[in-house]
């Protein structure tokens, strides 16, 4: 029975700290971000295992991990609350070039996320050649290029 | 932009309780930073010659020291003396006895205490009163939620300490 506590407990405080924590936490993809959750994935192994390193022990723990994860998105299917709660909402950042910068920095996201965004999935130079730029759910951000000659 | 379902009301609440969030976290650290192995947490109690130092809160499987002294005592200068020592055995069902300091010459079995016996020195000379002496449990958290300590001299004082253990 402990085993399953250990898995809930651990579950929903990382779910709520990630949240806290911000998108860009878990979409950065510096080398310190990268190394930052693999030191988070050992401080985790002690406190789900204790001292019980059976066989028995992992399969329960990873069964209730999995099990709670569809759990929540069987959940999230039907209450598009809790789905807007766990996950956050899309935001739109650059608009025909323009960007939004209340909302850069409260997404604590500068032009130059958003430029290497640009230039990483579409190739464009310059800010006005974005018609939006959108931070998405999960921290990413996705590109909508302007169409040539202006309009769209 | 055509179906995109952007919430602004919604983005902004979430900042403000992520804000919040920061806080809590920070107000976490610094508890951790101040508790724990900290000044704040460990205490003692008393009755009369007996002192014991504790920590008031302590995590769960984490070591955890306490420390009895007892004030002084008149030697009958013919030989080692002894000290005896009870401790509820309910509270320490709770925790994982590591190792005593110094190692007890004996412990009796009560129906609801155990009785450590120590030998004390009494290098100082016939009849005279030895200082305070010290003895150390080097305890690991077994059980989470309140650990009610009950402690005592066999026939004299007895102290009382609550320990809260977080999971």
């Amino acid at each position: 029975m402990d085993a399953v506590l250990r898995a809930v407990a651990i579950y929903t405080f990382l779910l709520v700290v990630f949240r806290i924590a911000g998108k860009r936490t878990l979409a950065d993809v510096t080398t310190f971000d990268f190394v930052l959750l693999l030191i988070i994935a050992e401080t985790t192994q002690q406190g789900l295992l204790g001292n019980d390193f059976s066989v028995t022990n992992s399969f329960l723990l990873i069964t209730t991990l999995i099990g709670l994860d569809v759990g929540l998105s069987l959940l999230k299917g039907r209450l598009p609350r809790l789905a807007k709660a766990t996950e956050g909402v899309p935001l739109v950042l650059v608009e025909d070039g323009e960007p939004f910068e209340d909302r850069l920095r409260g997404a604590r996201i500068d032009e130059g996320d958003v430029l290497e965004a640009a230039r990483r999935l579409q190739g464009l130079e310059r800010l006005d050649q974005i018609k939006y730029a959108v931070l998405e759910r999960d921290g990413g951000i996705s590109i909508v290029p302007a169409r040539p000659g202006g309009g769209g | 932009m055509q179906q995109l379902e952007q919430d602004l009301p919604f983005q902004r609440r979430e900042w403000r309780a992520q804000r919040v969030g920061w806080l809590l976290m920070a107000a976490v650290v610094a508890a951790a930073l101040f508790g724990g192995a900290g000044p704040l947490t460990t205490t003692t109690a008393e009755a009369g010659s007996l002192h014991v130092e504790y920590r008031r809160f302590d995590r769960f499987k984490a070591p955890t020291p306490l420390r009895f002294r007892v004030g002084g005592r008149a030697t009958s200068g013919t030989g080692p003396d002894t000290l005896r020592l009870w401790i509820d055995r309910d509270y320490l069902g709770r925790f994982q006895v590591g190792g005593v300091l110094p190692t007890p010459d004996g412990v009796e079995v009560g129906p609801d205490r155990l009785t450590y016996s120590f030998v004390v020195s009494n290098a100082v000379g016939p009849a005279e009163a030895t200082g305070p002496v010290e003895v150390t449990f080097h305890l690991t958290a077994e059980a989470f939620g309140v650990a009610r300590g009950r402690a005592g001299l066999p026939g004299g004082e007895a102290v009382a300490f609550d320990q809260l253990i977080y999971p």
